[in-house]
């Protein structure tokens, strides 16, 4: 299943599949902007109607020196500063722009980097995360769990966190399926994926427990500028997990942030996975300024984004178009003027400038949900093949358009190797 | 046997007379003196008249063992687990020792019965049942025993077994491995995620180890001769060291030694398996 990353922004282009959720990063809306969300716009939006809330704890060391706004965001929720957030009253506070305007340099100076340590105040938070995913209405509770990183792999932190919420999930009495947030710092991920201790441990510990129905993974980047990530260790370790997690001990697993890597983790056994067309909603990164965006075009067949200046242009001058065009509604007016042999710039809604990203990210979507849809209706024992032949094909078309030069570093041709190799690896680990 | 550094007469003397004393010890160690006891009176004056193994403890570096084993037997009964009826610490032969009394396990360690030959599928699988159901109980408490081998198991005259020596036991969510980070456990019986050291260890570790004791009972050796090296490097295939024992237990001992521990039948199935496999 594909569920839309949220940010801010309720309101996504209208798709011709219908996608199935929303995952809302803590990050990207503040509390207080949240709360009146759940109250009142949340079921208007069909894709809002199955939410999940990340609470994005692992982005604890966020600097607010770099990053206020996100900071500011971050701060709002009551698991990062235990309960000592004033809660929005509009008789109090009048607007909700005055409560942030009010509370920022509170927010702001409270925020030392670092997730709460002693054991009352862990259990308060991790209580807090959980209720609040109950208040809005999310239908499965995302633990709240620091960040794994390479400075400290024992994971008595993570562990205690994750105990903290199956031990609240229990004293509030929740029945819906809890989820154990998984976020792994990239550093930790070059090593041996089958041998990774990391890995198992955690793969161990959520097999384990009975109170959890599952992980949710989020793996950080260290490139933050990569709109589909190309680290071969990082990704098998990723497939390793889900494959342990969904074949070894029957877990259910939600991915995020992997960008469309989440067609190949679904294959591996991901249930659910998330992204967006921005990069901010593709890959997870503490440290990425967010940016303004210009139109990409994504080429389910080249398994990437094909840039839009030049390369589109050349590769509809070659001949090549249909191989590489995916088609859906939001590009119809695209492909309408290249058959005519026009140019990317004669089309409005295309044209490569700053924030001309509506029909873009309309696509984007659409194709997203309809590879979700089409791996949903495919049988889980046939969806490898399909996902061998999708990255298979995709890799040589990639190989052909650099051959007749038709891409510059402005289309991603870089990463479908690694994906087929990956994905060939875990098939010859997994026997699938 | 080394000298026993808690002879009988202080023994005698320091629990004043409440142990009757059956000679010889059971066990003299470089950790401590068991012997088989009559206790007449626990250590509130109560009458018991029970028979008992009074374990008497060095003062040296395995009192968090002892203390270990000491929290998780308090926390868990069961038919299958070594009783705990009595601790305290006591002075005996001039020393402060740690004393703990367990109802006695008539019968013989597993490893003693194995020293005779392997034995037949239905015993072992009874084993399994019982051993299973012991790590159950302990897994209830998110406790993993991590020492499964012969030598913990004791067999009784009618092929029941029982679980003992808890020493080792550890809480899931205790995620360092030992005090120094090296491994715990016996070479030879070491799950891969054990030998490796990791810090998360869960019963699907102790399900791996069962698997090697089962192939031990079934063939009457070790299947790589005790090498931990060897397991690592190779484990057992069960269809070619155990040919001679049924498919399904072949593939259940296949299942148990899987290599990925989240691969491995939990112990709720395992019961059932081996429950079946008595029949």
């Amino acid at each position: 299943m594909y569920f839309f990353n949220a940010r801010y922004t309720l309101k996504i282009p209208e798709t011709e599949t219908e996608i199935t959720g929303a995952a809302i990063a803590a990050s990207a809306v503040s509390a207080v902007d949240l709360d009146k969300r759940a109250q009142k716009q949340f079921d208007k939006h069909e894709h809002f109607k199955r939410r999940l809330l990340d609470p994005q704890l692992y982005m604890a060391s966020v600097d607010p020196a770099l990053d206020p706004d996100t900071t500011e965001k971050l701060a709002a929720y009551p698991w990062f500063h235990g309960t000592s957030v004033p809660e929005y009253s509009s008789g109090e506070h009048g607007t909700r722009t005055k409560w942030k305007e009010a509370n920022r340099p509170a927010l702001l100076a409270n925020w030392t980097r670092t997730v709460p340590t002693d054991s009352a105040s862990i259990q308060a938070a991790a209580e807090a995360a959980v209720q609040y995913q109950l208040k809005i209405g999310c239908d499965s509770i995302l633990l709240a769990v620091p960040l794994t990183t390479i400075e400290d792999q024992s994971l008595e932190t993570e562990i205690t966190w994750m105990r903290a919420g199956i031990e609240a999930c229990s004293r509030l009495g929740v029945g819906l399926p809890v989820y154990a947030t998984v976020a792994l710092s990239e550093a930790v991920l070059h090593a041996s994926p089958l041998k990774n201790p990391v890995i198992h441990s955690f793969s161990n510990y959520i097999s384990s427990r009975r109170e959890l129905a599952g992980a949710y993974i989020v793996m950080e980047q260290s490139e933050t500028g990569k709109y589909f990530w190309d680290a071969k260790d990082p990704l098998m370790a990723c497939m390793v997990l889900i494959d342990d997690l969904h074949r070894g001990a029957r877990k259910k697993v939600i991915v995020n942030y992997l960008g469309t890597f989440g067609v190949v983790a679904t294959a591996a056994g991901a249930e659910i996975w998330a992204s967006g067309y921005n990069l901010s909603q593709r890959r997870f990164s503490r440290t990425a300024k967010p940016g303004r965006a210009y139109p990409r075009y994504h080429s389910f067949a080249t398994a990437g984004d094909i840039g839009l200046k030049d390369d589109l242009d050349k590769i509809n001058e070659a001949g090549l178009l249909s191989e590489v065009i995916t088609p859906t509604a939001a590009d119809a007016p695209l492909r309408k003027a290249l058959e005519r042999k026009l140019t990317v710039e004669n089309v409005p809604q295309w044209k490569h400038s700053q924030s001309n990203t509506t029909a873009a990210q309309a696509h984007y979507l659409q194709v997203a949900a309809r590879a979700a849809a089409t791996l949903n209706e495919i049988q889980a024992k046939d969806r490898c093949e399909w996902v061998y032949d999708w990255l298979k094909t995709a890799s040589e078309l990639v190989k052909k358009l650099e051959t007749k030069k038709l891409v510059t570093s402005a289309s991603d041709t870089r990463h479908q190797k690694v994906w087929l190799d990956v994905f060939q690896q875990w098939r010859d680990y997994a026997k699938q | 046997m080394p000298p026993n550094p808690f002879p009988p007469s202080d023994v005698l003397a320091a629990f004043g007379g409440r142990f009757a004393l059956a000679l010889p010890e059971l066990r003299v160690g470089g950790q401590g003196v068991v012997y088989k006891a009559r206790r007449t009176h626990d250590k509130y004056g109560n009458v018991t008249g029970d028979d008992v193994a009074l374990k008497l403890h060095l003062n040296s570096g395995q009192d968090e063992r002892v203390e270990r084993e000491i929290t998780a037997m308090t926390n868990v009964q069961h038919p299958c687990l070594a009783t705990l009826l009595e601790e305290g610490t006591e002075t005996v032969s001039g020393r402060r020792s740690r004393y703990v009394v367990w109802a006695l396990i008539e019968g013989e360690p597993l490893d003693v019965t194995l020293q005779r030959g392997g034995i037949g599928e239905k015993q072992t699988a009874r084993i399994a049942r019982d051993v299973v159901s012991a790590l159950s109980a302990i897994w209830s408490k998110h406790i993993v025993h991590r020492d499964v081998t012969p030598k913990n198991i004791m067999v009784r005259p009618d092929g029941s077994a029982v679980l003992i020596d808890l020493g080792g036991a550890r809480h899931l969510d205790e995620t360092t491995v030992t005090a120094t980070g090296a491994t715990f456990g016996t070479l030879g019986y070491l799950s891969p995620e054990q030998s490796r050291g990791e810090r998360t260890l869960t019963s699907a570790s102790d399900v791996f180890a069962l698997a090697i004791v089962l192939v031990q009972c079934l063939t009457g050796t070790h299947p790589t001769g005790g090498n931990q090296a060897l397991l690592n490097a190779s484990p057992p295939r069960p269809a070619t060291v155990v040919p001679h024992v049924s498919t399904g237990m072949q593939q259940i001992l296949d299942r148990m030694l899987h290599q990925r521990a989240s691969f491995r039948p939990s112990l709720s199935e395992l019961e059932r398996e081996f429950e079946q496999m008595m029949r």
